[in-house]
């Protein structure tokens, strides 16, 4: 019985594999039998050699490394500004009436309204996808560090004015420490978007290198095989950013006390 | 007149029963108490009565009343580390372990370093939790972290220590412990110390002094004077005898 149990339990941690995998049987199956005869359905071995002979002439590697420095740069340029922001906000009453009200405004406004802005203002290279991508990490990081700061339990800023803290000795010792969850909220949602965004910017800002054109590639040349390649790299990618971010909130959650351990 | 002490002199305290409107609340109503140095004052009270308010008066936490608090003759100015408390949640900041718990309250204090260290765990020990210096609030029990609390309002050696209900959170066991504790350190330090609390029984085992308070507005029914030596003895009848009186004070409230 508990044998049964025990292997139960075991096959649980594997069920997630189970629909990927089984896709792509069907997919096998469909192209070996010859299903469709249509030029744009590629079998997985065509995509398996496609993926092999990117990664072997390298411009895999070129095109990933660019797409990944652009990811980084935005996030932290758009990161670092949003916590400056978020924390003027979070802390200055005066600043949030003189800048809440057209922040609230600006955050409203769709991420992709701003290409068309942006192609003309800084055109269509790197620094315009690094403004893109930047704008996209921003949002989250001041919504959450201005809503951590806000939320900061009354109680505790009651034992600070108790100890006699100085306004500063507030925002170091008992506001930052308590917002510290939710800004790094902020920081994973940044992370998360500045993946997609990078894509997007890729797509739509066309020009240079960048997992985005490798799509683009495919796309135009019908090249069905460089276009799921690329779409398999990106989710790879998002995943990791993904997991990256996970341990490193658990991590910080763990000390606050907050997940269980 | 004492000139060395804390003296409250006609407070009164009201709210405005809604915000921004113009009725108000009385919540106090001429509060008179002296209380000598290095006394244990116990002060009960239905909910509603003003006690926890009466407190936050003292700790400076709430400026807007009528009448003077005068600790060693000088009226209070807001906060200050002469006057501690422990509040009913412990309030510690759950980020920081135990022993920089304890060392946020002498954060202000003018000692040096190596003094501010000594002292906090000397407080830890005094407090019994040198094993678990370096835990961290959510690593520990709800008795433990009220214990940190009371460490850390002691830590600055205030003269007078202000205690909110601070077992009222607590099992009935721990609440039995942690009053004989309260009992010793308040023997070892010499301190005045103010227990709010609905617990009569509480109330009468360490007080010198119990302050009765009744609604509506706030104001001291009367105060009884626990004329017994210390350690108490719960099921001596003296102890049942006056805990039974101040008790009859509530029974005819209700």
């Amino acid at each position: 019985m508990s044998a049964i149990l025990s292997v139960g339990r075991g096959s649980r941690r594997y069920r997630g594999w189970i629909l990927p995998i089984a896709a792509i049987a069907v997919w096998w199956l469909a192209s070996n039998q010859g299903w469709s005869q249509s030029g744009l359905f590629v079998s997985p071995e065509k995509v398996a050699a496609t993926a092999w002979d990117q990664m072997a002439s390298g411009k895999f590697w070129r095109a990933i490394s660019a797409s990944l420095a652009r990811n980084l740069s935005g996030f932290f340029i758009g990161t670092t500004l949003g916590l400056v922001l978020g924390c003027l906000l979070g802390l200055s009453r005066y600043f949030e009436r003189l800048v809440g009200p057209s922040f609230n405004t600006f955050k409203q406004i769709s991420l992709f309204a701003w290409i068309p802005l942006i192609s003309v203002w800084f055109g269509l290279g790197d620094v315009a996808k690094v403004v893109f991508l930047s704008l996209a990490a921003l949002v989250p990081v001041v919504v959450n560090t201005c809503d951590g700061l806000r939320n900061v339990p009354p109680n505790l800023l009651e034992v600070a004015r108790v100890y006699g803290f100085t306004r500063w000795q507030t925002i170091i010792g008992v506001m930052l420490p308590s917002a510290l969850p939710s800004i790094f909220t902020g920081l994973y949602l940044a992370l998360v978007y500045s993946w997609l965004a990078t894509i997007g910017a890729e797509y739509l800002l066309v020009s240079g290198e960048g997992i985005g054109n490798t799509l683009i590639d495919g796309s135009e040349h019908f090249m069905m095989d460089l276009v799921l390649f690329g779409m398999v790299i990106i989710g790879l990618v998002g995943w990791g950013l993904n997991a990256l971010a996970r341990t490193l909130e658990r991590r910080m959650q763990r000390l606050y006390g907050i997940a269980p351990r | 007149m004492l000139n060395n002490g804390l003296t409250l002199e006609n407070i009164s305290k009201r709210f405005a029963s809604r915000p921004g409107s113009s009725t108000q609340l009385q919540v106090l109503d001429n509060i008179q108490l002296d209380i000598a140095p290095g006394e244990f004052i116990s002060i009960v009270g239905a909910s509603g009565c003003g006690k926890s308010t009466l407190l936050r008066l003292i700790l400076g936490l709430d400026e807007e009343y009528d009448g003077r608090i005068l600790l060693d003759g000088k009226p209070i100015d807001g906060t200050g580390l002469e006057r501690g408390i422990v509040f009913q949640d412990h309030r510690l900041f759950p980020w920081l372990n135990v022993e920089q718990n304890v060392a946020v309250g002498l954060k202000n204090s003018p000692l040096s370093a190596r003094q501010k260290r000594d002292t906090v765990r000397e407080h830890v020990e005094l407090v019994g939790l040198h094993d678990f210096i370096d835990a961290y609030p959510h690593q520990i029990s709800g008795g433990m972290a009220q214990r940190v609390a009371i460490a850390r309002g002691l830590v600055n050696r205030p003269s007078v220590l202000l205690l909110d209900e601070p077992l009222g959170a607590l099992d009935a066991l721990t609440r039995a412990r942690l009053q004989g504790e309260l009992q010793n350190i308040w023997l070892k330090e010499k301190i005045t110390m103010i227990l709010v609390t609905h617990d009569v029984d509480e109330a009468v085992f360490l007080g010198d002094r119990v302050v009765v308070m009744q609604p509506n507005p706030g104001r001291i029914r009367r105060i009884v004077d626990i004329d017994l030596p210390r350690s108490r003895n719960r099921s001596d009848s003296r102890f049942i005898a006056l805990r039974d009186d101040v008790l009859s004070d509530f029974a005819e409230l209700h």
